[in-house]
C-alpha cells in the first residue's frame, strides 16, 4: 500500500514537472512603435488594426518597445491608444542606434534620453531592448550597459525567438507601393507559417539547451503585417497547442536572469545561453532569417502579381 | 496683558528675523570614486534626482542643480581617465535635513 502511494505521488509531480517543462506558452513583443505610415495604411491605420486585432484574438497582454525619437503630437496619442486598450510601453532607446557601433556612453545617453520621454506614458513598464539585439561590442561593454541600465532601473526586454517579420511585412507593404495586386490569403499564409517554423526552430533549440520550454518571448514588430495577420498568428499557435501570456509572466521565467558570458545575442535569449554551452552559431539561427530565402519563398507563394 | 504679549512680539520679530538672516547656511559635501565614466555618472545622477523629486532640477556642464526639502544641491561628475570622482554639496538652514539630503544622495548615486 506505502509503495503504491508512493509511486502514484512519484507520477503526479513527474507529470506536473513535464507539463511544466513543456509548457508551450508564449507572449508577443513588438518592436519600434510608432512607425510611420505606408503604402497599404497610416500610422494610425495600424494602431487601429492591431489593437482590434490583439483584442479579438483576446491577447492578455503585448509590450510595445518604443522608438523615441518617432514621438510627436500625433504618434503620442496612438502610444496611448495602445495603454487604454490595457497593453504595456518599454524603452527601444531614442534613436534606434546598434550598441555596437557607438560608444556605451553614447548608447546609455540614448537610453536614457528616450526614458526621460517615455516614463510619463501611462502603462509604461521599465523594460528596455536593444535595438538590433546588440547588446554591445564586446563582454566588457555588455556588461557595462547592462549595469547602468539596471541602475536606471531597467529590466533586459531580452526576446527568444528572432525572426525577419520586419522583412516579410516590408515585401508586403513594398508590393503594395509597386501597386501589385496582393492575394491576402497568401500573404496571411507566408507570415504566419514563417513564424510558427521561427517558433517551433527556437522552442526546440530550447528543450535541446535548457531540457526544458521556457516561457518564450516573441519578437516581432509594430508593422503592415502585423495589423493585418497578428490574430492568424495567435489562433494558429493555439491551435498547435500555445498558450499566450502577457509578457510580464514571460519575464518571471528563470532566463530572465541568466546572462550568459557570450557576446552573441542578436538571436535571442536562448540562442545566447545555447552558444555559451558551445553550440555554434550556425545551429542557432532559422533558415528563414535570412533576405535571399524570404524573397525565394515570398516570390513562390505567389503572394503578389 | 495683551498689550504686553504685543509689544513683546514686536520687538522679537526683527531680531528673530535679523538672525535668520546673519546665520549662514550648513554646507555638507562629500564624494566618492565611482566605476564609470563621468558620462554614466552624470546620467546615472539626473535619474536619481528626478526620482528623490528634486525641484527645479537643472543640468549644465558645471554640474546638476536643484532644490529639495528646502535646500539647495549641487551634483558634480569629474573624469578621472575612465572613471570618474562624484561629488556631492547640500546647503540649507537646518543642520538635520542637509546632512540626510548629503548622505541620500551619496547613497543613491552608484
Amino acid at each position: 500500500m506505502f509503495l503504491k502511494t508512493l509511486f502514484l505521488g512519484y507520477v503526479v509531480i513527474a507529470s506536473a514537472w513535464v507539463s511544466s517543462s513543456f509548457a508551450r506558452e508564449i507572449a508577443l513583443t513588438f518592436d519600434d512603435a510608432p512607425t510611420q505610415n505606408s503604402a497599404l495604411m497610416t500610422g494610425n491605420e495600424r494602431t487601429e488594426k492591431l489593437i482590434a486585432a490583439l483584442k479579438s484574438a483576446k491577447v492578455p497582454d503585448a509590450l510595445f518597445f518604443i522608438k523615441a525619437d518617432a514621438i510627436n503630437t500625433d504618434t503620442r496619442l496612438r502610444l496611448v491608444q495602445y495603454a487604454d486598450a490595457g497593453f504595456h510601453l518599454a524603452n527601444h532607446s531614442f534613436s534606434h542606434r546598434s550598441a555596437h557601433d557607438i560608444s556605451t556612453d553614447d548608447y546609455l545617453a540614448d537610453a536614457y534620453r528616450a526614458h526621460l520621454l517615455i516614463e510619463d506614458l501611462p502603462n509604461f513598464l521599465a523594460y528596455h531592448r536593444f535595438p538590433f539585439l546588440h547588446y554591445g561590442k564586446d563582454l566588457k561593454s555588455i556588461q557595462y550597459l547592462r549595469l547602468e541600465l539596471r541602475q536606471l532601473g531597467y529590466q533586459d526586454g531580452y526576446t527568444t525567438i528572432d525572426n525577419f517579420d520586419w522583412y516579410l511585412s516590408a515585401l508586403i507593404t513594398k508590393a503594395a507601393e509597386e501597386k501589385r495586386t496582393i492575394d491576402y490569403d497568401k500573404a496571411r499564409d507566408f507570415y504566419v507559417q514563417t513564424l510558427i517554423n521561427s517558433i517551433e526552430f527556437y522552442d526546440a533549440l530550447a528543450k535541446k539547451t535548457l531540457k526544458r520550454s521556457p516561457r518564450h518571448v516573441l519578437l516581432l514588430h509594430e508593422n503592415d503585417a502585423a495589423a493585418l495577420f497578428v490574430d492568424d498568428l495567435v489562433m494558429e499557435l493555439r491551435k498547435q497547442g500555445w498558450k499566450i501570456i502577457s509578457p510580464q509572466r514571460a519575464y518571471q521565467d528563470v532566463i530572465a536572469k541568466q546572462f550568459p558570458k557570450t557576446i552573441f545575442y542578436k538571436q535571442g535569449r536562448v540562442a545566447a545561453i545555447a552558444h555559451s554551452k558551445g553550440i555554434p552559431e550556425t545551429q542557432l539561427r532559422h533558415e528563414s532569417e535570412n533576405i535571399g530565402y524570404l524573397d525565394k519563398l515570398f516570390k513562390d507563394a505567389g503572394v503578389a502579381q | 496683558m495683551k498689550k504686553v504679549i504685543l509689544a513683546f512680539l514686536c520687538v522679537l520679530s526683527p531680531l528673530s528675523y535679523a538672525n535668520s538672516q546673519s546665520t549662514p547656511p550648513e554646507l555638507w559635501s562629500w564624494f566618492k570614486d565611482l566605476n564609470k565614466s563621468a558620462k554614466a555618472c552624470e546620467i546615472q545622477s539626473s535619474f536619481i534626482l528626478q526620482k528623490l523629486k528634486v525641484e527645479n532640477q537643472t543640468e549644465n556642464e558645471y554640474g546638476l542643480y536643484g532644490n529639495i526639502k528646502g535646500n539647495r544641491i549641487v551634483v558634480k561628475c569629474i573624469a578621472m581617465g575612465e572613471t570618474s570622482k562624484l561629488w556631492v554639496a547640500v546647503a540649507g538652514n537646518d543642520r538635520d535635513s542637509v546632512e540626510y539630503v548629503r548622505n541620500l544622495l551619496i547613497k543613491e548615486i552608484q
